[in-house]
């Protein structure tokens, strides 16, 4: 869990000090990555809170939801269907499924110790 | 060693997510936003509109002191700008019918049809109305014309032009058809108005028959104003 707090504030960290910016048209592309992107960390969390953490599946999950989605934005873009909606739900689903998860995880372990 | 890996693999994936979160919220917080092209392109006529009034409050400016600068002058060579200011009058008086004027341009002669009527045809198709003559006028007013008179009565913006009947009246005076209509002003320019296809005076004169006919003259004749010229409600509003 602390590693999980260090490099969010890292990344934070460096968000804020890098002049990175990008195009206002691409933010609904960033947003649904970043969706995807939180949905992969948090299965990860649970996974390595279950001891069934696998990096191949975490790295490779982690890319390829992220571009889906954003594949995903953009052919609804195009078509003008939003069709990112279905990554939005899919992902925000996902993200409170395994949020419970882990909490009933990290619950246990108190209860334990 | 697994378990190493795999804390590394954690901390780089927040911090991918904990950097893209941010940068998202660094664009969404500024003024970005979605805009078709037609919004643009509304805005740019908007901003040149804009921008023409803007040219024309600039000119509308520099003729102000372009008169500024001719009392200055006034003042300078004569020591009073009394000269320019009684042309000023003159011009004035010129607007609003005090003088008999002189200068080329039209005289629109408008009377009645005289062909038959068709079966069953409303009579009023072959007679000249009032609004007819009013047209008339303000196209003439649209070419330029510096100053109008119907039947020798001097057109000024309180004349009126009523229906009475055959008759029309014009400056409280009533008369019959046929009108003449004189304006002083480019003749070229008011004949157009006239003659040219698709205007008022084209019109009545090709699809109802009217008699219209337009001369061009080089001394058109416009007689002063006789109305009463007491003003009764008016009064100035002064500190403007």
């Amino acid at each position: 869990m602390i590693y999980a707090f260090v490099g969010l504030l890292l990344g934070i960290l460096l968000g804020v000090i890098l002049p990175v910016t990008y195009p206002a048209a691409f933010t609904l592309y960033i947003s649904v990555a970043i969706l995807a992107s939180l949905d992969s960390v948090f299965g990860g969390l649970r996974a390595s809170l279950e001891n069934k953490f696998n990096t191949e599946i975490f790295v490779t999950g982690f890319f390829s939801n992220a571009i889906l989605a954003a594949f995903l934005a953009y052919i609804g873009d195009r078509l003008g269907v939003p069709l990112y909606y279905a990554a939005i739900f899919a992902f925000g689903s996902r993200l409170f499924q395994n949020f419970a998860i882990i909490r009933r995880h990290l619950i246990n372990r108190l209860h334990t110790h | 060693m697994k378990k190493n890996a795999q804390k590394w693999f954690l901390i780089a994936a927040f911090m991918l997510v904990g950097f893209l979160i941010t940068l998202q919220f660094k664009s969404v917080g500024s003024d970005y936003s979605f805009i078709t092209i037609k919004t643009m392109s509304d805005l740019q006529n908007a901003v040149k509109r804009e921008q023409d009034e803007i040219n024309q409050m600039i000119s509308l400016i520099e003729a102000q002191e372009e008169k500024l600068r001719n009392y200055e002058a006034a003042i300078a060579s004569d020591g009073s700008i009394q000269e320019i200011l009684v042309q000023d009058i003159e011009n004035m008086k010129i607007h609003s019918g005090f003088y008999d004027l002189e200068g080329p341009g039209v005289m629109v002669l408008l009377s009645d049809s005289d062909r038959d009527l068709y079966e069953g045809e409303d009579p009023n198709n072959v007679i000249v109305h009032d609004a007819d003559v009013l047209r008339i006028i303000n196209d003439l007013k649209i070419a330029g014309a510096e100053a109008l008179s119907i039947n020798g009565q001097r057109v000024l913006s309180t004349s009126e032009i009523q229906c009475a009947g055959a008759t029309i009246t014009i400056n409280q005076f009533t008369y019959a058809q046929p009108f003449v209509i004189k304006a002083i002003g480019n003749s070229d320019l008011l004949n157009a108005a006239i003659k040219a296809p698709n205007t008022y005076a084209w019109e009545l004169k090709e699809v109802f028959g009217l008699r219209v006919e337009s001369h061009v003259s080089e001394r058109v004749r416009i007689p002063r104003y006789h109305g009463q010229r007491q003003l009764q409600y008016v009064s100035v509003k002064e500190g403007e």
